[in-house]
């Protein structure tokens, strides 16, 4: 069980910033994820921690090892690559024994291991197969078995499922959390696709261009982006630029576009009257139905497009030329270019910096 | 990046002072023991054994009585031996012999003399014009239609690289002579010609070099051709480019590539050519490369400093015409952009017209490239070879069934006489030694190269490729200025003649001059290979050195072989080097140099030179059969 520290770490390729003072403390037994945009710099952060890119400046600490400058084959970290990485001269069996054999265990122990990983990771039988004679979702499987038989201090997964199909893939991430939480492995989990992370993670580092834009739970990034960039990337979100009109404790007015919105910000984010601000509703949070209690935005439209998604509907409604997007139940489906009225609690309106987005 | 205003704007942009260099933390813990001297090795190996003999033949070449100056090139180019404007002799003329002026008149196409230097020019640029000319009508035909025979015309266009050093040139000598093949084609039998023929001097050697360096061309402008993607020129006739219009705006562009690749080597092959020199000799010896050759045959002591100016001019020539012809290309070279994956390459039939160039001019073409290697192998298995045809495939030597003319004796004399075989022990012998070096400094350069993250590493990249443009006889004069001072008194002392040994020698030559081919297939080995595999070996606790033994050389192990049998084919055809360097103490020689000997000792000895070209013939079939059927890497030959 091992804590991992990122501290200020900065990492250049030529004049690419690949990772910006990011500074992480990953718990114990946590399985923490890197979350972004490709480029963001999620997957350097994981060679970093790995030892296959050392930092231009900060410090990286196992517990309390300095292991900033630590070679990769010193490290006992365990890693399992995005196309895996197996040796496709070896079979299933040395692909997975080699790590034991570099430890020097005895012949009967490392056969014993490696059935036992087997097992785990279901492959039993598959011992002599080489990698090209298996499934997409086999290799997948056997290159989790080989990282995870060395015991390693830290798992890292570099976007494992990224190769496997839809189906494998909801599967996989249900077995890669059951197997994590089993063996209580500090793992550090790269990806971009945002689904995957919210269901996997105990916590998130959301990054963008090299930094770190914000950690925290699943629920907390989802419902309290704390910038413009997590609202924006984490699910589907209305964002509109609007002006500070009053704060008054978290509360903030925003004028938009000729009418007035009443929404909340985080407690530490400073806003003044006057200020740029980006105003986020997620399309679930708002009703058509009138609300019994106070405390709702209201807005009156006209319905621009409607699409039928099984679950749910999307409904665009134009408000003054703003195009505002509603996920509404099936039953509620409005007609084309009917008018509506649409509700926001004003605790489902977010109130963040404005920030450029490309 | 296509786009020439953006390369500049990139190499601005690369100007600018650099937010960050690595700094030395990060460079010390990316190192470890195994890459430092991975990168050490070939370093240490290029510069002791190329950079610093070129540098003392520099220095040679460039101080006149202890001072810095320009001598010895104002004395080569105001002689009149080796730049001479106006030119002596014709180009051709009719030759009416005494006795027989009518029915022995000769049509003699021999080239005028210019000068040692001017005639080197000249030669090799006109070889690189009609070879790459050749080359590509040759690729193109055989790349873009479908024909019956088709296979076997592929071969057969290859069948040139087969080398026969000497031999083959012998062959063409023959084939061109008043009485030869194709002087009573064209004059006794079709009539086209009101006169016999004969090619010989400048044009002979012109002739013959281009004859055997076609399929260089040819096999690149080939494989460009075949990875153009078929949609490119499917567009351009889409929008109504048809025919040579697009041949011209479309095709010919896009094979750009292996045009330059082919067109570089050809003219770097030829201008360091001594095989068709030796063999027109007396109508041709004034070029650069015979007249260096020259003087190693009447080396008493040192070679003068004067030889030392004529190879760093023949380097000279050689690097600008690689750099001409690179740059020129780089121009013009795009980044295809295209979907990913295989495509059909675009086939079609040819339509009657089409089919009969295609069979009466383009295949005759081919087989008549394909001659002097059959003439080799027709050569040393004949008794004799008076007029147009070796006396085995002669009819008025055949008697019934029973072939007169035909004779085991030189191939019997190859295999089994003492005095042959051992040149070809030590040729085999220094060959397989060179092979030791070549695949070391290959795979440590090629590792470190691709996998070392360090400013400045294309240093060794270069380094390696380098030998590609160098001609084998400035090697030659280099290492005897660098050895007979260096390694004064050794048996590496080439002007040494009681001490030296030439097998050191050789096998460091043949090594360098040869690397490049193992280096270029290693190198593509490990680009084909992801390093992540060997990061996963590392992550898993694997030091460097263990990950290259466990999964690198496993992974490569075919790029290895097969670029290693590559070269091994070259070195044991080697040339320039074996007949200077080699010739110093005859006991000690190479194969190439005994068939040299052979070739211009008597008669009765060119059947034996045949003989060992068919030898030859027979290793490099070997081999390049391994190549292509084990290791599926088809062209190996000329992939660099």
């Amino acid at each position: 069980m091992t804590r991992v520290v990122l501290l200020e770490v900065t990492k250049r390729f030529g004049k690419t910033v690949a990772m910006d003072r990011v500074s992480l403390e990953i718990e114990e037994g946590e399985l923490f994820t890197l979350l972004g945009p490709s480029g963001c710099g999620k997957t350097t952060t994981l060679r970093v921690i790995a030892g296959f890119e050392f930092p231009d400046e900060g410090r990286v600490f196992f517990d309390d090892e300095d292991v900033t400058y630590l070679k990769p084959y010193k490290r006992n970290t365990a890693m399992v690559f995005q196309n895996y990485a197996l040796w496709p001269h070896m079979t299933v069996y040395d692909n997975i024994a080699y790590g034991l054999r570099l430890r020097k265990l005895p012949k009967e122990e490392i056969d014993r291991r490696v059935k036992e990983v087997l097992s785990l990771v279901k492959l039993e039988g598959l011992e002599k197969r080489y990698p090209n004679q298996l499934s997409g979702g086999q290799q997948q499987r056997v290159a989790l078995a080989r990282a995870l038989v060395v015991q390693p201090k830290v798992l890292l997964l570099d976007e494992p499922l990224s190769n496997l199909d839809a189906k494998l893939r909801v599967g996989m991430r249900e077995e890669i959390k059951k197997l994590q939480k089993e063996l209580g492995i500090t793992t550090i989990y790269v990806t971009h696709d945002q689904e995957e992370a919210m269901s996997i993670s105990d916590r998130i580092a959301v990054m963008n261009r090299g930094r770190v834009m914000q950690v925290g739970t699943p629920r907390d990034i989802y419902f309290h982006p704390r910038n413009l960039f997590t609202a924006w990337f984490i699910g589907r979100s209305n964002i509109f630029e609007a002006t500070v009109l009053d704060v008054e404790d978290d509360q903030v007015k925003a004028i938009l576009n000729g009418f007035t919105l009443t929404g909340v910000k985080e407690p530490d984010i400073k806003l003044e009257p006057g200020d740029k601000v980006a105003v986020v509703i997620r399309p679930e949070s708002i009703e058509t139905q009138p609300p019994r209690t106070s405390g709702y935005n209201e807005f009156q439209g006209k319905v621009d497009l409607t699409m039928f998604l099984g679950d749910h509907v999307n409904v665009r409604v134009d408000v003054n030329g703003l195009k505002v997007l509603a996920y509404l139940e099936p039953d509620e489906e409005p007609s084309m270019g009917a008018d509506i009225k649409l509700y926001v609690e004003y605790e489902h309106v977010r109130v963040l910096p404005w920030e450029e987005l490309e | 990046m296509a786009d020439p205003k953006n390369k500049r704007f990139f190499r601005a942009s690369a100007r600018l002072p650099h937010i960050s260099m690595p700094n030395a933390r990060v460079i010390a813990s990316q190192l470890d023991l195994t890459l430092i001297s991975f990168m050490a090795f070939p370093l240490i190996v290029m510069t002791v054994f190329l950079l610093a003999p070129l540098a003392s033949t520099l220095k040679e070449a460039f101080f006149y009585h202890g001072e810095l100056s320009l001598q010895w090139f104002r004395t080569l180019f105001q002689s009149k031996e080796y730049v001479n404007l106006q030119g002596t002799g014709e180009f051709y003329y009719i030759h009416r012999p005494r006795l027989a002026p009518e029915t022995m008149a000769t049509l003699v196409i021999r080239g005028k003399d210019y000068g040692i230097i001017l005639n080197s020019l000249i030669v090799a640029t006109s070889v690189t014009f009609a070879a790459t000319t050749l080359g590509l009508i040759i690729a193109f035909v055989l790349a873009r239609y479908e024909f019956p025979g088709k296979r076997f015309f592929r071969i057969l266009a290859v069948v040139p690289m087969l080398v026969t050093p000497f031999i083959n040139a012998y062959v063409v000598k023959k084939l061109f002579l008043e009485d030869g093949l194709v002087s009573w084609l064209l004059h006794d039998v079709l009539h086209i010609l009101p006169w016999r023929l004969r090619i010989e001097g400048y044009a002979g050697v012109a002739l013959a070099q281009t004859m055997t360096y076609f399929p260089i061309a040819y096999l690149n402008i080939y494989s460009s051709l075949i990875n153009i993607d078929p949609s490119m020129e499917e567009q351009a006739e889409n929008l109504g480019a048809r025919g040579f219009r697009l041949f011209r705006t479309v095709t010919l562009p896009l094979a750009m590539p292996g045009i330059a690749a082919g067109a570089t080597l050809i003219f770097i092959f030829s201008l360091e050519d001594l095989g068709a020199p030796i063999v027109f000799r007396g109508s041709a010896e004034r070029l650069i490369s015979y007249k260096i050759y020259n003087e190693f045959i009447n080396m008493t002591g040192q070679l003068s400093a004067e030889v030392a100016a004529l190879a760093v001019l023949l380097l000279f020539i050689a690097a600008t015409g690689f750099i001409i012809i690179r740059r020129y290309v780089s121009l013009k070279s795009y980044a295809m952009i295209s979907r990913g994956g295989r495509w059909k390459p675009r086939v079609s039939r040819p339509g009657l017209k089409g089919l009969l160039v295609i069979y009466l001019v383009i295949l005759p073409l081919i087989v008549f490239t394909a001659l002097p290697q059959f003439g080799v192998i027709a050569t040393a298995f004949s008794k004799e070879w008076r007029g147009p045809l070796p006396s085995i495939i002669d009819p008025k030597y055949w008697d019934g069934l029973r072939p007169e003319g035909a004779t085991l004796e030189y191939m019997v004399k190859v295999f089994k006489d003492p005095s042959v075989n051992v040149y070809v022990i030590n040729s085999l012998k220094y060959s397989l030694a060179a092979l030791v070096i070549i695949v070391l400094v290959a795979l440590t350069a090629s590792y470190a190269v691709s996998r070392a993250r360090l400013p400045g590493l294309s240093i060794i990249d270069t380094l390696i490729t380098l030998p590609i443009a160098m001609p084998g006889l400035a090697v030659a004069v280099s290492y005897v200025f660098f050895f007979s001072s260096a390694f004064r008194g050794t048996l590496l002392d080439p002007t040494d003649l009681a001490k030296f040994n030439p097998a050191a020698l050789l096998i460091i030559a043949y090594a360098i001059r040869k690397l490049p081919f193992t280096a270029r297939a290693v190198f593509a080995g490990l680009q084909q290979t992801h390093v992540a595999l060997e990061e996963a070996a590392m992550n898993l606790g694997s030091g460097r050195l263990r990950t290259i033994g466990t999964i690198v050389l496993p992974l490569i192990a075919l790029n290895i072989l097969s670029g290693a049998m590559v070269s091994f084919i070259y070195c044991v055809t080697e040339v320039s080097v074996s007949i200077t360097v080699g010739g110093i103490k005859h006991e000690y020689a190479p194969l190439t140099f005994y068939m040299k000997n052979a070739y211009l000792a008597e008669v009765q000895a060119i059947p034996v030179t045949a003989a060992l070209g068919v030898l030859l013939i027979i290793i490099q079939l070997t081999v390049i059969t391994l190549v292509t059927l084990g290791f599926k890497q088809k062209y190996a030959v000329v992939g660099v």
